[in-house]
């Protein structure tokens, strides 16, 4: 049966709409909240908004952050509607993340990486004790420094990717970006039909994905996936559905420069510096009849800093090359469809959520076909118990406590079904 | 470097919104005139069809500009709106049209797939004028009973439309522009009593 | 076609302008006094650019996510020519953002920056404070990143 709407509650849902607006608010003594507080003072939910709206613009994700009263998912859509109204102009060129200025950079597999380790600001390595004095005002805290001179020539220069000195021994599927047409190392894995790209990579903002997929398409959808659905599915393959032994081979975090090409000028310019987290982890591969044992990568690039995310992103991308490399698939992480499908978190929020809108009409229907199934079930179970009764339950009489309860397909329980049943919506 | 001297609209906003509504009014109300909004086309292009251009073009557009159309209209084109351009009627969005006399067959256009029949090329007619006695009667969803189509389209174009609206929904969606004002064409107007 | 080395020195002070605060953009613009009359070819312009990545960083593109960005086209009114008698100079500002106005400062000083009379006042009196104002800044933060660099020793027996 497809859905009624209802209509009505013009008044109620207005009031509901300003009640929100104040209660956002707060108390007025309270000073409101700017936009430029909530970009500095809250980085990171900007960072999350911005990678999880698919939207790299802080302001907008400042303003979405203080518009949906701090839910993160909300503030989220709203970037991704609001992207919807602007038309692209240009595509930038890929961001060149060996030249990222780095604010922070580490590696847990070498210690003495080539450009060294930077911690930057992390959280690692600090208890997590509530600090009290932050919930003082007024906090002063200043930026410690050093002298660095020569270092700061070295920052204009690449840094050399930690992965690269396991490619130099072709323990790893490198891959050479002096090949603009891109074919995986020979070494590294049958011909897929989807890793060279001569044409432009998928994007699932214009076309919708169908499985198989290819890596640009997963790399798209899961930068722009729900934190939390990737760590867990990240979780689950350390824990053993799908183990595929992951170290962290590089984190970094920075700056890096987004080029255009636009046509009208017939050169690339620079629009702006992005920060962004990049992660590549080093996973263990015991090789195959063609490939022979190395170690494989996964990928994680993400909007802002957001390592958690980037970190998840990496592991997850390496789980769902699990049937490329001919793994076996024993892990929903390692599953395309499982996952690409359930890891966005406005399609997910909104499917979820539209439950809560009227279904009065649907319901109605399922509430009778429910008391005819029972009705059903009632009377041969009579007729088995070879007892002539005189039926009581016909459809208006009072529901009897369902001991039995019949397999419900849409999640109703049967104390919600007897609560509707009484009360004769 | 791929410029241009002359400007598109003054507002780009209402510009485009204006012009939008009434290439839309155009489609909902086959063969009856609409006006866009105003500005200096390049040597080549009408008014109209200008503005047709910059409100419905863009990067992710791909364009079939009739030969003999000049090269200052392409970088006009591509200065404004950033779209792509072909040489395969086939493959493109749009197509822009200066005469019709020597334009291809409609059936060499996009007439879209049974999945997909908007994805059809949509024809940009630039024509002398858009008055006089007409060439065609034509009814369908948005005509009461049958209209005049004031265009000055030979009847062989007439004769592919008709064929071309057997295939519904299959088909081409067309405007006519002449001056300021733009008429529409949608492939569900057919030709009257047939 | 473009000519290359006017090319590197446009798309340099173009990116300048592009990532320069705007509130010093301002400042630095308002140095140069009154501005030649021009006309928008292209209004400013609120639209996205898809950033794209690439697999393991060098590998195979992807598409990331979108950004805001601006862009305006401005033309130096014919009246202003220049001693080589060409007026028509067009100015491009191409900005991350939503700033329209930034857009527009970013393409009058690209158009300027072509034009010889202006082009000597406009790069020591904007380009050039803007790129030390950027130098420092990242000179600022790398020295404070540099204060979290890491050395960590192996605790295994035997290792020096």
């Amino acid at each position: 049966m497809p859905y009624v709407a209802v209509k009505g509650g013009e008044q109620a849902i207005q009031n509901a709409e300003a009640l929100l607006k104040a209660k956002r608010r707060g108390e007025s003594a309270v000073p409101e909240l700017s936009l430029e507080q909530i970009k500095q003072q809250m980085q990171l939910a900007v960072n999350r908004v911005m990678a999880e709206g698919s939207l790299y613009d802080p302001d907008l994700a400042a303003l979405a952050i203080k518009q949906s009263w701090g839910d993160l998912v909300e503030a989220a859509f709203l970037l991704r509607a609001y992207r919807t109204t602007l038309p692209r102009l240009y595509y930038s060129e890929p961001v060149e993340t060996d030249r990222m200025h780095i604010q922070r950079r580490i590696s847990a597999i070498f210690k003495d990486a080539p450009g060294g380790q930077k911690l930057g600001p992390t959280f690692d390595y600090i208890h997590r004790l509530l600090d009290f004095k932050l919930a003082a005002e007024n906090n002063q805290f200043s930026a410690p420094t050093t002298e660095v001179g020569a270092a700061i020539a070295s920052t204009t220069a690449a840094t050399p990717r930690v992965l690269n000195t396991l490619a130099q021994e072709g323990l790893i599927g490198a891959t050479n970006s002096e090949d603009p047409t891109y074919t995986q190392s020979a070494t590294h894995s049958p011909q897929l039909p989807n890793s060279p790209t001569p044409h432009p990579p998928f994007d699932i903002t214009r076309e919708s994905l169908s499985t198989p997929t290819s890596r640009d398409a997963r790399l798209q959808n899961l930068a722009r996936a729900d934190e939390g659905f990737l760590l867990s599915m990240a979780y689950s393959t350390q824990r053993g559905y799908g183990k595929n032994h992951p170290f962290a081979g590089e984190i970094r975090v920075g700056e890096v420069e987004v080029m255009i090409c636009p046509e009208e000028l017939g050169f690339e310019v620079a629009i702006a510096g992005i920060t962004v987290t990049e992660v590549q982890m080093v996973n263990q591969f015991k090789g195959s009849k063609q490939i022979p044992p190395q170690f494989t990568q996964g990928y994680g690039l993400t909007f802002g800093y957001n390592e958690r995310k980037a970190m998840a992103m990496a592991l997850v991308d390496r789980a769902l090359q699990a049937k490329d490399l001919g793994e076996a698939i024993d892990g929903p992480a390692q599953n395309e469809d499982f996952v690409l499908f359930h890891s966005d978190n406005v399609e997910a929020q909104g499917f979820v959520q539209h439950l809560k809108l009227p279904h009065y009409i649907d319901f109605q229907a399922e509430l009778n076909l429910i008391r005819q199934l029972r009705h059903n079930y009632d009377q041969a179970q009579a007729e088995q118990n070879g007892v002539e009764q005189p039926s009581t339950n016909t459809p208006d009489a009072p529901a009897p406590s369902l001991d039995h309860p019949p397999s419900l397909n849409d999640g109703a329980s049967a104390q919600d079904l007897k609560i509707h049943h009484s009360s004769k919506l | 470097m791929l410029t241009t001297q002359l400007p598109g609209f003054k507002d780009p906003v209402h510009g485009a919104q204006q012009t939008f509504r009434a290439l839309l009014d155009a489609l909902a109300r086959p063969g009856i005139l609409q006006t866009t909004a105003s500005l200096t086309p390049p040597e080549g292009l009408k008014p109209s069809c200008a503005a047709a251009c910059l409100t419905l073009l863009d990067l992710e557009t791909t364009v079939w500009l009739q030969p003999g159309i000049s090269e200052s209209v392409r970088s006009w084109l591509l200065f404004h709106t950033g779209c792509r351009f072909t040489t395969e009627p086939q493959t493109a969005d749009f197509a822009v049209i200066n005469d019709v006399e020597t334009m291809p067959r409609l059936d060499e256009f996009n007439w879209g797939t049974a999945e997909y029949p908007e994805a059809s090329t949509s024809l940009l007619i630039q024509l002398p004028a858009l008055q006089g006695t007409g060439s065609a009667v034509l009814q369908g969803p948005g005509i009461l009973d049958t209209i005049t189509i004031p265009a000055p389209l030979h009847t062989d174009f007439w004769r592919q439309w008709q064929e071309m609206t057997a295939n519904y929904p299959l088909g081409l969606d067309a405007w006519c522009f002449a001056e300021q004002q733009v008429l529409g064409l949608p492939r569900t107007a057919h030709i009257a009593g047939r | 076609m473009v000519d290359t080395a006017q090319a590197q020195s446009r798309s340099s002070w173009i990116s300048a302008l592009a990532k320069a605060p705007l509130a010093l953009l301002e400042e630095r613009v308002a140095t140069l006094g009154a501005l030649p009359e021009y006309r928008f070819l292209r209004s400013p312009e609120i639209g996205l650019a898809m950033v794209r990545g690439r697999t393991e960083g060098a590998g195979q593109p992807f598409n990331l996510g979108e950004m805001t960005l601006t862009r305006c086209v401005i033309q130096l009114s014919l009246a202003v020519k220049d001693q080589n008698g060409d007026g028509s100079v067009s100015g491009f500002g191409y900005v991350a953002g939503r700033s329209q106005r930034h857009a527009e400062l970013a393409a009058v000083c690209d158009a300027l920056l072509q034009h010889s009379d202006w082009q000597s006042k406009v790069q020591a009196q904007v380009i050039e404070p803007l790129q030390g104002a950027a130098d420092a800044q990242r000179a600022a933060e790398t020295a404070e990143v540099d204060s979290t660099r890491v050395n960590f020793f192996t605790m295994l027996r035997g290792e020096a």
